[in-house]
């Protein structure tokens, strides 16, 4: 079993992640990339399309891309132009984006103009969630559908939707049910595995997903982890983070992350889509919007709200929060975060971070002072 | 001094050396632009001392139809004092010093008390993401009650009545938690009456700027002044208005234009450097700078989009509220890179301009990405090239004064050889 833990360990990484996407090819069918988490995925999965998302190279040489964006712009967007330039996406069949940020924006923007997919669609996304935006939001997944019904040239009728929102929330509860083992005093997974375990849900056919998760859930239970810190524990709150190698880099600076504020991770499946409510587009659409925020969200007390009762449920000693550089929405929003969890007695700290691994030495330094000084404090 | 204090000074003595020694080069209503000015912000001076309440985020007539003194928060980092401190303080707070610097400035003048707290904020996504984001992070700051305001990608009468339904909420949570707010229809369309009139005054100097020579100079086509609805006197605002009219249409009359002879029409995008002045290097060389164009330019100059009590965008006469959701539907930048694109190509075929300068100003997520896509679009449908140049506004850190003119000259260099006129 550990064995077939480790290959879901690896199945997004890079090297790998590709091979889920030309696998589905080979057998007939279209692959939709993803470049936010907001794109409602049980629709494209009801199309019979593979939502797969779009993790943008770990190479730091984005040459290509900067003809076209600056060296001072989201740097996850760079990424992703750089990988579709190099030809490495040539597979896709189409791409769906969201105005998550203008930045994002903008790299559709880029595809659209230079004719890099045969489909590309973007969606708002509203940036708040009172009825009137889940309102809008239902019909833009509803406009959303329509379009991916003439991309996909298959119906997407109600019942094939509710079948759809079946697998991705069998998919929710069994990522949820390994994130409970993580409150316990020793994890069975570390923070890094976890992570891992995330991404590959977002580049997997669900499917087979939730089968290789749901056979390991009972070997996870009672699995030992081998690990050298369980204390002080840490949450580690980010965006567009998709390699592990930067949780494992925290946790190699001495501490446990046994829970995580991320984009793949907690913020990927947190909360269920709601199979009471009649209209399944609009129940879709109240999840995707609804679950916890990105920072681009305009309400940032909920947000911390979010953090800080996740502090409490799994037992956090501080947070750390890891803003990609040139990301605007958590930039903006660092001196608020920090004066939130700090009246709330809430150790934090905010160290800013590259895409790739390039600062892994000067990140480890000050990760490993405020590990320092949380074990002082304890 | 705060900042209210310091445009008084300023805006007093321009007004003085004009009574004293006018320079017949410059226009004639700058005086009255710059008396509106200094009355603004003796009542904005006043309302703070009062504690009335003030806003940002919505335009000017809604603001004040509800009973708040907008705050015109970038707007005032635009002629602020230039400082350099002010990014060091913007970094030690953990902000991001590298986004665009007006919304970074806006946030320091909060915090030094240059500019009063704000009691509502709305973080609007109608034109870019540091605007919606330093409105947010300033409403937190003061504690003050924030509500989104979202912008879809497209204009259409789904997103009108999207706009329009949260503007409505949004007047309900101001009303609910703001003392002294209470929306009263009448001064919006009092307001937009004004804003009307002078909306049809920028479209009439709008069509002055198609004659040849163009009859604007390249500082002036950066003019941008603020519509009669932000001011407390909008009567007095309109009549700025109409006298500037009656002066661009006069120097278009005697062919008094900014260059004696035209060689070349620049159509310039984005932003600049305001403390600097790169066209005196463009119309040494007989280039003329017809129009700037930004998010709402061609919105308030009614170009290709239509404003107050026009029926045919929608199909159907607006609502009051209608209107102003109208204004803020998806300005040009703030929405997908065709409206942009499709917009700029418009002017530019409009306003027969030979060349595109476009101004990246550092941190500005609605246009950077969309650069090369305007370069590449502008070349391919219209055959004229584009420069890119890029700084900051505010900060001079960025700016070399001869690497700027040389890249000016050759760009015209080259420009003029495409022409056939070097």
């Amino acid at each position: 079993m550990e064995q077939q833990l480790r290959g879901l360990l690896a199945a997004a990484r890079e090297d790998n992640r590709t091979k889920w996407a030309l696998e589905w090819r080979k057998q007939g069918g279209k692959v939709m990339g993803l470049l936010c988490s907001y794109v409602p995925e049980e629709l494209i999965y009801a199309a019979g399309v593979l939502p797969w998302h779009i993790m943008g190279t770990d190479q730091a040489n984005t040459s290509r891309a900067l003809v076209y964006r600056s060296a001072n712009s989201a740097l996850y967007c760079n990424r992703v132009l750089e990988t579709f330039l190099a030809g490495e996406l040539d597979f896709l069949d189409g791409v769906i984006a969201s105005d998550r940020e203008q930045d994002l924006v903008r790299l559709w923007d880029v595809l659209v103009h230079i004719k890099k997919v045969p489909y590309a669609e973007i969606i708002h996304i509203p940036t708040d969630t009172s009825p009137l935006y889940i309102r809008q939001m239902a019909k833009e997944t509803a406009r959303l559908r329509k379009s991916v019904e003439e991309f996909s040239g298959k119906k997407i009728t109600d019942e094939s939707l509710r079948q759809a929102i079946t697998v991705f929330n069998k998919m929710r509860t069994l990522l949820t049910e390994l994130y409970k083992m993580r409150k316990r005093e020793v994890p069975p997974i570390s923070g890094a595995e976890a992570m891992a375990i995330v991404a590959a849900a977002t580049v997997m056919p669900k499917d087979k997903f939730n089968s290789e998760l749901e056979a390991l859930l009972p070997y996870l239970n009672k699995r030992k982890l081998a690990v050298e810190h369980v204390h002080p524990r840490l949450l580690v709150s980010s965006d567009t983070l998709y390699n592990p190698a930067y949780i494992q880099l925290v946790e190699q600076s001495g501490c446990m992350v046994a829970m995580d504020d991320l984009d793949p991770g907690s913020r990927y499946f947190w909360q269920t889509v709601d199979t009471r409510l009649k209209d399944p587009v609009y129940a879709v659409a109240k999840r995707y919007l609804c679950r916890p925020q990105h920072p681009r969200m305009v309400p940032w007390d909920r947000q911390v709200k979010q953090v800080i009762d996740w502090v409490k449920e799994y037992h956090i000693d501080g947070v750390l929060e890891m803003p990609e550089l040139y990301s605007l929405p958590r930039q903006f929003r660092v001196p608020f975060f920090h004066t939130q969890l700090t009246e709330a007695g809430i150790p934090n700290i905010s160290i800013s971070r590259f895409h790739d691994m390039a600062d892994a030495a000067q990140l480890r330094t000050r990760i490993e002072a405020f590990v320092e000084m949380l074990q002082a404090k304890a | 001094m705060n900042f209210y204090e310091a445009e008084i000074i300023k805006c007093q003595k321009r007004i003085k050396k004009i009574e004293e020694n006018p320079d017949p080069t410059k226009f004639r209503s700058n005086k009255i632009l710059y008396e509106i000015e200094r009355d603004l912000n003796f009542a904005r001076l006043q309302a703070w001392k009062e504690g009335k309440p003030f806003i940002e985020g919505l335009t000017p007539p809604l603001m004040r139809a509800m009973g708040f003194e907008p705050m015109a928060l970038e707007i005032s980092a635009d002629r602020s004092m230039l400082d350099r401190s002010r990014f060091e303080t913007i970094r030690a707070l953990g902000l991001p010093e590298y986004a665009c610097d007006r919304t970074m400035v806006c946030i320091d003048m909060c915090l030094k008390k240059e500019l009063p707290p704000p009691s509502f904020i709305v973080s609007h996504n109608c034109a870019c993401d540091p605007i919606k984001l330093a409105y947010n992070t300033v409403g937190r700051l003061f504690n003050a009650p924030v509500a989104a305001l979202d912008f879809g990608l497209e204009a259409n009468n789904n997103t009108l009545r999207y706009v329009t339904e949260q503007m409505g909420e949004i007047i309900e949570l101001a009303e609910k938690k703001v003392p002294g707010a209470k929306y009263d229809e009448s001064t919006l369309l009092e307001l937009q009456e004004y804003d009307r009139a002078a909306y049809g005054y920028l479209n009439e100097i709008y069509q002055l700027r198609k004659r040849v020579p163009c009859p604007i100079a390249g500082r002036d086509a950066f003019r941008m002044p603020l519509a009669p609805g932000f001011y407390p006197d909008p009567k007095k605002a309109l009549e700025y208005f109409r006298i500037w009219r009656d002066e661009m249409q006069e120097r278009a009359d005697k062919c008094v234009g900014a260059v004696a002879e035209e060689k070349l029409r620049v159509l310039w995008a984005v932003s600049g450097p305001f403390f600097a002045d790169p066209f005196s290097i463009l119309e040494k060389r007989g280039v003329s700078i017809p129009w700037f164009q930004f998010d709402m330019a061609m919105r308030w100059s009614g170009v290709k989009y239509p404003l107050y009590g026009d029926k045919t965008e929608y199909g159907r006469k607006l609502s009051p509220l209608e209107e102003e959701a109208r204004i803020m539907n998806c300005l040009s930048w703030g929405s997908v890179a065709k409206r942009w694109v499709d917009d700029t190509l418009f002017v530019c075929r409009d306003l027969k301009i030979d060349a595109i300068i476009n101004f990246k100003q550092v941190g500005c997520t609605a246009t950077i990405g969309l650069a090369k896509i305007l370069e590449d679009c502008a070349e391919k449908e219209l055959g004229i090239p584009t420069m890119h140049f890029e700084g900051r506004q505010l900060d001079p850190s960025y700016f070399d004064p001869v690497q700027v003119n040389t890249q000016l000259n050759v760009f015209v260099d080259s420009c003029l050889r495409r022409k056939g006129l070097a």
